[in-house]
């Protein structure tokens, strides 16, 4: 148990530190001053600034140089995401590409595929969505019942996905599917396939507006759409392995507890540098979270960068950075002097709005709850 | 870390385990002073691991010396080894070659409010480290023996153990400083880190105990550790118990670097939160049978509760960061958060 919550220390490398005042620059002279939302809510698809950070190496970073990635390492990747998303750049268009779909082709693609998608996702002009959750399957991902039958020269999908977000204007999406098994095993007869969002026959994506208003998510229907055999990722059957570790990347980031993050800006904003005991306090309290929130981030940025596997310590990042998220909002109403500012109150409310996706994407609160108590001895 | 600590730390868990049982930490809270342990601490040359090695200590760094107060929290040592551990350190540049021997205990301005903080173990200590402020925040130090200074009637804190007020005797003999601490506001920190690790220690003892508890306690035919709802709450007592940890090793990592107080501060603030959430679930987890006083639960929850508002509680610490957040202003709080102003 011990081991599971050994945060080692790590200080950030010079290489990181001097990139670090690159991205600040970048961001200050690409977006300007003005008011930004919060990064990963809807407005945050730009594909021209998807672009341009593609331009300056900024996607792939930690990829081999022989595809065209960056050969950097994963503190300086650290370091480039949460400038970016303390700054509220709009990174949603390459985010899942760079986040996740690119390290699974590295660790589970044809060098085919690799040579293929790699170097036009590193361009920023290729952007994936996730194809895993399903009308009847949300944490129980194994129940999934998409199937993919072989045909010649492919595959055969039929089904629905859901919560695919970007899938309506992303160009591919690396979906979950079954496939022919002897085993009786849940986890057995699972596979990934690359299904092509823009050019395939027999697909349908419907955007699902959210409470928020924003059609950021989809439903998207597969009614005999073929896919063909080089779009298989990996081996067939051994979707359920990839998929764990396809979601080891997606829990540990700054994204787990910058989510809020202009609410705590504006608010410093609106209480101005006099503040009330309590109102220093408060501000005080969430900075004590959040320096404490990020020093564990970084410390798993150093797991992964030393090829370790920390599933439970990313688990502990994710239920306290998202707790903390949901937090902020809720703090920043109370201890905000009068109504605020037309600014702060647009901030806070979209916050609102958006924050009970913060403790359910990516795993919810109770699922990640239990991944802790496994790594405890408990199940 | 380095080799030496390392040795260090494993040794002391040894000795811990064997000298600092329930029993021993039972009789402090009955009154008696523990000098058998004391000995054994004594001997294992673990309270004079900051003092040089000239001097016949271990000659450690404070950054260093501190991780062993980890375990301090972890055993719920009954005796004032943060107040000797770093005591002597300060002390080492006194001259007073006796004054490294012997229990020894530290007077410090109160963090919050007037006059000097509640002096634990004063009734026990042999020497007593008076910190004076002096003008421009600086702090000088007078190392006297405890019976030189009048103290009030003891009283037991929440952790059970002895502590007094200091009604007067300072003031008087030679004055030393140390760079170790030149400011009052060092010395504070200094104290409130040694409570962030200290209660990290016990938080996870806490967490430790709770589980053990869980996978062996038997409700409805089956380990209550296999029901979900407790399962839950153990995984949250498991983030806080983390987010202790690695905020009070930031904070020793943070020593003699310009971002030390902002760090401490940190650590204070969200080990003593922790404190407070961590306590309840443990008790919640044990049920009746960790209310008991047989049960040793209560040795590490009663010293979460006494350490979190020593040396300053979390509101005052998350005030100063406050504070200072606000002087910086909006468009300055990323840079500061992150150090990189």
């Amino acid at each position: 148990m011990a081991t599971a919550l050994t945060f080692d220390p790590v200080t950030l490398p010079p290489a990181a530190e001097a990139l670090r005042s690159e991205v600040r620059q970048f961001v200050a002279e690409t977006l300007g001053n003005e008011h930004r939302r919060n990064s990963d809510f809807g407005a945050s698809h730009d594909p021209e600034f998807s672009r341009a950070l593609g331009q300056r190496g900024w996607i792939g970073m930690t990829w081999p140089t022989k595809y065209g990635g960056g050969g950097r390492s994963f503190f300086e990747r650290y370091v480039m995401t949460e400038e970016l998303l303390a700054a509220g750049a709009p990174v949603g268009a390459h985010w899942i590409a760079d986040r996740q779909s690119g390290p699974l082709l590295l660790r589970y693609g044809t060098e085919a595929q690799r040579e293929f998608f790699l170097p036009k996702i590193i361009a920023g002009e290729c952007f994936f969505s996730i194809g895993m959750s399903e009308p009847d399957s949300g944490s129980d991902l194994a129940s999934v019942r998409t199937t993919a039958t072989p045909v010649e020269g492919g595959w055969l999908v039929n089904g629905t996905k859901l919560w695919s977000s970007g899938a309506h204007r992303n160009h591919y999406m690396i979906t979950l599917v079954r496939t022919p098994t002897e085993s009786e095993s849940r986890h057995a007869g699972l596979s990934q396939l690359i299904v092509d969002l823009r050019n395939s026959s027999g697909l349908t994506v419907r955007p699902i507006t959210n409470l928020a208003g924003d059609a950021e998510f989809n439903e998207v229907v597969f009614e005999d759409c073929f896919v063909p055999a080089d779009r298989l990722v990996g081996e067939p059957g051994n979707g359920w392995e990839q998929v764990t570790s396809e979601l080891g990347y997606e829990r540990s980031g700054p994204e787990r507890f910058l989510s809020a993050f202009r609410v705590f800006v504006e608010l410093l904003r609106e209480v101005g540098p006099k503040p009330t005991d309590h109102q220093a306090a408060v501000l005080g309290r969430m900075a004590a979270h959040m320096m404490t929130l990020r020093n564990m981030s970084i410390s798993v940025a150093g797991m992964l960068e030393s090829n370790r596997n920390p599933v439970v310590e990313a688990a502990l990042v994710k239920e306290l950075g998202n707790n903390f998220e949901r937090e902020v909002p809720e703090i920043a109403r109370l201890v905000a002097p009068g109504g605020g500012s037309a600014l702060f109150r647009q901030t806070l409310e979209d916050t609102i709005l958006h924050a009970p996706s913060f403790t359910i994407r990516g795993g919810t609160r109770e699922i990640l709850r239990g991944m802790i108590a496994r790594g405890l001895g408990l199940r | 870390m380095n080799e030496t600590t390392q040795l260090m730390l494993e040794s002391a868990e040894r000795l811990l385990r064997d000298a600092c049982p329930k029993a021993v930490v039972d009789q402090v809270e009955a009154g008696e002073r523990p000098d058998a342990l004391w000995a054994e601490l004594e001997a294992l040359g673990l309270l004079n691991a900051c003092v040089p090695e000239g001097q016949g200590g271990v000659g450690l760094p404070l950054a260093e010396g501190l991780t062993l107060l980890r375990l301090a929290g972890r055993y719920a040592v009954p005796v004032p080894f943060a107040e000797t551990l770093l005591g002597r350190a300060l002390a080492s540049e006194a001259g007073m070659p006796e004054a490294l021997e012997g229990m020894m205990t530290i007077a410090a301005p109160a963090v919050q409010g007037e006059g000097y903080a509640p002096v634990p173990f004063a009734p026990w200590a042999r020497w007593v480290l008076v910190a004076q402020a002096g003008p421009d925040g600086a702090v000088s130090f007078q190392c006297l023996p405890q019976e030189q200074l009048t103290f009030s009637e003891p009283r037991k804190g929440l952790a059970g153990e002895p502590e007094a007020l200091m009604l007067g005797g300072a003031g008087q003999g030679p004055a030393f400083s140390s760079p170790l601490a030149p400011s009052l506001a060092k010395l504070q920190g200094l104290l409130a880190l040694s409570r962030a690790v200290m209660m990290a220690g016990a938080l996870e003892s806490a967490l430790d105990l709770s589980v053990a508890y869980a996978l062996e306690r038997k409700q409805f035919g089956r380990e209550i550790a296999k029901f979900q709802a407790v399962q839950q709450q153990l995984a949250v007592l498991t983030g806080e118990v983390a987010a202790a940890l690695r905020a009070a090793d930031a904070g020793l990592e943070a020593l003699g670097s310009p971002r030390e107080a902002t760090a401490w501060a940190v650590a204070k603030a969200r080990a003593g939160e922790a404190a407070g959430k961590g306590a309840e679930i443990a008790h919640q987890v044990h049920g009746a049978m960790g209310f008991t006083h047989e049960h040793q639960l209560h040795h590490r929850t009663r010293r979460l509760w006494c350490w979190r508002d020593q040396h300053g509680h979390e509101a005052y610490w998350q005030a100063a960061l406050g504070r200072a957040l606000c002087a910086a202003g909006a468009d300055a709080l990323w840079p500061e958060l992150t150090g990189s102003a």
